[in-house]
């Protein structure tokens, strides 16, 4: 079993080097996932996502905000199935409005400053998660879950 | 003949218009007047109002004009070679007009879409931002002019594009979403001077959109999401 620490930088490198994750909502019954531009807080305790009021997952992160993320290195070849690394997150959904917005808007940005108009129109709403486990696979059946500190 | 100031006394009941509507956004522009200066803003935003109005009239007598062109021309086709004749004759701008005219009228051809196998729905089209604002509501497609009629208000107007004919209803629209595409296109102006939310460019939106679905139109990023 790996040290915690090399768990932790490799959940680290593999958020700092995708921009892209699937997110998988729920309304009770049915699930859902997309594809959403999301972003991790120095501490790997939130991750963040924004996403325009009129959506299915919008709805759905209403009915109920427990979510899913599935973040990873896959580049569609043999190779991933021994080098590919995923990270599953689970995790409670929460819309940023006011100074909780304001605060976590630069770390969004940062990471993807091209959103910036989309982000802060008056439609969209940026999204904390936060963050109850990650759950990391790596050479295709190793898995270890990892639960952020308090 | 004008339309539009009687009509613009009708509040359409169901918009729901965040942000971006006409009131506001004259309060915002004479706010940054202040003394003699804020009487004389008020002033050159009714001289705007009232050549824009101007505008539009004409825009309806060109499309009278238009509509009686593209009738005589037919009475030519009619009468056999000797009235195609007369049209080949018509100055090549003239000629061109017509062209035009008839050919931006003529009906949507929904057959492609009627013979796919499945079926197709849309859930979310972008196009461009065209009047800010967010209205969500029952989509009403203008497929050809009789539609207008039933237009209800605060429904939302979706066309090919917006024909200076169909200013009437615009006043009535809780949004508007049109396949043409611009800034500076007529459906374009007037939605942002009534401050309704447009949204333009959208590739197919009278096929892809039917009337009755619900739909909600975001003017700030330029969405349109229907169910």
């Amino acid at each position: 079993m790996q040290e915690i620490t090399e768990v932790w930088a490799i959940i680290r490198e593999l958020l700092e080097s995708q921009r892209l994750a699937v997110l998988s909502t729920q309304d009770h019954i049915q699930p859902y996932s997309n594809l959403v531009a999301f972003a991790a807080t120095p501490d790997l305790k939130y991750l963040l996502f924004a996403t325009t009021r009129a959506t299915r997952k919008y709805a759905n992160l209403l009915a109920n905000s427990r979510v899913s993320i599935l973040i990873d290195s896959r580049t569609n070849q043999t190779a991933d199935f021994a080098e590919a690394v995923a990270v599953t997150v689970l995790g409670q959904a929460e819309e940023m409005q006011g100074t909780e917005a304001d605060q976590l808007l630069p770390v969004y940005l940062d990471r993807h400053p091209y959103l910036q108009d989309f982000v802060t129109s008056p439609t969209c709403a940026l999204f904390r998660v936060n963050v109850e486990r990650y759950i990391l696979v790596t050479r295709f059946q190793d898995v270890r879950e990892i639960f952020p500190g308090p | 003949m004008n339309f539009i100031l009687p009509l613009d006394a009708v509040s359409p009941q169901h918009r729901k218009v965040v942000g971006g509507k006409g009131y506001s956004l004259a309060v915002r522009f004479i706010s940054h007047f202040t003394g003699e200066k804020q009487a004389e803003a008020e002033d050159v935003l009714d001289l705007a109002r009232a050549s824009y109005r101007f505008r539009d009239d004409d825009n309806l007598h060109l499309g009278r004009i238009q509509a009686q062109l593209v009738k005589a021309a037919e009475e030519l086709r009619h009468r056999g070679p000797a009235g195609t004749k007369v049209l080949r004759r018509l100055p090549p701008d003239v000629q061109e007009m017509q062209a035009d005219f008839e050919k931006t009228s003529t009906p949507i051809n929904l057959e492609g879409w009627q013979a796919a196998v499945g079926r197709l729905k849309a859930r979310q089209i972008v196009g461009q931002p065209a009047g800010p604002g967010l209205a969500r509501g029952l989509a009403r497609v203008i497929l050809s002019p009789s539609d207008l009629f039933h237009f209800k208000t605060g429904e939302i107007l979706v066309c090919d594009a917006v024909d200076p004919n169909m200013t009437f209803v615009v006043p009535l629209a809780a949004a508007i979403v049109e396949r043409r595409g611009g800034m500076l296109i007529h459906g374009s102006i007037i939605a942002r001077e009534y401050g309704i939310p447009c949204v333009t460019g959208v590739p197919n939106a009278a096929t892809l959109i039917h009337t009755g679905d619900t739909i909600t139109v975001d003017g700030y990023l330029g969405i349109v999401t229907v169910g």
